[in-house]
């Protein structure tokens, strides 16, 4: 059987799973391991017919932390596991997977607001900015 | 249009359509899953690069990267003449981009939506048109001279014959491989190479035409110069910027002639000696805004060019009779029509009295 790593303690692995477990059914995949495999994931989602693609960009891009996973924000007390209870080794995450600050979270990236709003005549009348109107200094026939 | 009307894309169609199922980050970026606008147009490409967006699937599109459309090359190869090694760069660092790049078009500005310089927007709710509406895009900026000279529209000027007889639109003649450019080659200017198109490409049988069809007539004269009615003739064109940076031009009014003389720029494709010559828009002190002296070497070309005027007709006014030509000075090009400052740059192409045809 498994040993779980010493420097996860059993709540954190709760948590962990949890986060996992939200990142896998919110994306549908896993980050691959590497930059290369990133990219090259990206890429070959990226030419699918799907209007959605899947891409992987650092923290900083994130703008909401509602498609980010973090340690602190997927679990809530109330079903986070009592420090007696024995996690499964199935269940157990390595540490070469768990979120870290430094690895790369997976955001979707999608055409449905796009096609949504552009199709939406009101709406667009509502939120387009009319451009500037420059003043016309030209003379002549161009 | 106005600002809302130029993203609508209004054709329902599109989504489900080839283009549309790629899904708009794919040429645009930007990412709709976000509902906010903001967010959701973060690093959105307004127009996609061609090269990048329509090759994956449009392999010839290789061929745009020799469009004059694309390149531009037109305005360089006259500027390299007119300018110097050391003025050259000069205009090309800040003049070029202001003034002259903005003429460029890419793939989607035609067959999208508007050219941007026109100030963009969907043509056709963001169907993919394989042959651009010819009112927004070609004569949207061809305009002033092809567009007006074409349908008519200078007072007391009749349109073209192949506009009010045959309704033909401008792809009727110059075809996507024309516009798109040639795969093996670069032109250096519009009229590099054969004409395209050339007359006899759909009158093949002229040599058996009306009297006047003379084989010295078809030797040495362009059809233009018997069969063009009057066209525009643009004079010094002043670029600079205001206050606030803002890029303009000022040209002198312009004026409506017909000047015959010799040819320019005769090679093998276009050997006549007679043509008829249009006055560009140039004179030694265009760029003087953004320095002294930008074209040290103005008299390099003429300002009197090579011209194929949109207002053809089957029998212009200059050909109802033999003298309006034979002994008529008043339609040759002779240095009374010239302006001081453009002299020297036109004695290839003005004819003295003594060698104007004889009157009949």
């Amino acid at each position: 059987m498994n040993q779980i790593p010493s420097i996860l303690k059993p709540g954190m692995l709760a948590v962990c799973t949890l986060s996992m477990a939200g990142l896998v059914m919110a994306c549908g995949t896993t980050s691959p391991s590497t930059p290369a495999a990133q990219a090259e994931k990206i890429i070959e989602i990226a030419e699918t017919p799907s209007p959605k693609l899947v891409a992987v960009v650092s923290p900083t891009a994130l703008s909401t932390p509602t498609t980010a996973p973090s340690p602190t924000s997927s679990a809530t007390p109330t079903i986070v596991p009592s420090p007696t209870s024995s996690p499964t080794p199935t269940t157990v995450p390595s540490p070469t997977v768990a979120p870290s600050p430094t690895s790369s979270p997976t955001v979707v990236i999608s055409n449905d607001s796009c096609i949504q709003c552009h199709t939406d005549k009101e709406q667009l009348i509502a939120t387009a900015k009319e451009e500037e109107v420059v003043e016309q200094l030209s003379e002549g026939e161009g | 249009m106005e600002g809302w009307e130029k993203v609508f894309v209004s054709d329902p169609e599109f989504p489900t359509s080839v283009h549309g199922k790629r899904g708009c980050v794919t040429c645009h970026s930007g990412n709709g899953a976000f509902a906010d606008k903001d967010k959701a147009h973060e690093g959105v490409i307004r127009e996609p690069d061609s090269t990048e967006a329509c090759r994956k699937c449009h392999k010839n599109v290789e061929d745009d990267a020799h469009s004059l459309h694309s390149t531009l090359r037109g305005y360089e190869t006259v500027l390299q003449q007119r300018a110097s090694t050391e003025t050259l760069p000069k205009i090309m660092e800040e003049a070029f981009g202001n003034h002259c790049q903005n003429c460029h078009t890419s793939c989607g500005q035609c067959h999208v939506s508007r050219p941007t310089n026109l100030g963009g927007g969907l043509t056709a709710g963001h169907q993919f048109k394989k042959i651009p509406p010819m009112n927004l895009t070609c004569t949207g900026c061809h305009g002033s001279r092809i567009d007006m000279e074409y349908k008519g529209k200078n007072e007391g000027i009749p349109a073209d014959l192949h506009w009010t007889k045959g309704g033909l639109p401008c792809f009727e003649c110059h075809t996507a491989d024309q516009m798109h450019g040639s795969e093996d080659s670069e032109k250096n200017h519009r009229y590099d190479g054969a004409p395209t198109p050339a007359c006899q490409d759909c009158h093949p049988t002229v040599e058996s035409g009306p009297a006047e069809h003379t084989p010295a007539h078809l030797e040495n004269m362009a059809c233009q110069t018997c069969h063009v009615a009057e066209y525009k003739n643009c004079y010094s064109c002043h670029v600079q910027k205001s206050e606030d940076g803002v890029p303009f031009f000022k040209i002198e009014p312009s004026v409506m002639g017909l000047k015959i003389g010799y040819n320019p720029e005769p090679s093998d494709e276009r050997p006549w000696k007679w043509v008829v010559l249009r006055h560009v828009p140039i004179d030694p002190k265009t760029f003087e805004y953004y320095g002294d002296d930008l074209l040290p070497n103005f008299a390099a070309r003429p300002t009197w060019t090579y011209a194929t005027p949109h207002t053809i007709q089957r029998r212009a006014p200059q050909a109802e009779t033999c003298n309006n030509c034979h002994g008529n000075s008043e339609i040759f090009l002779t240095k009374d029509d010239l302006l001081p400052y453009e002299i020297e740059a036109n004695q290839g192409v003005i004819v003295d009295q003594a060698n104007i045809p004889a009157a009949k």
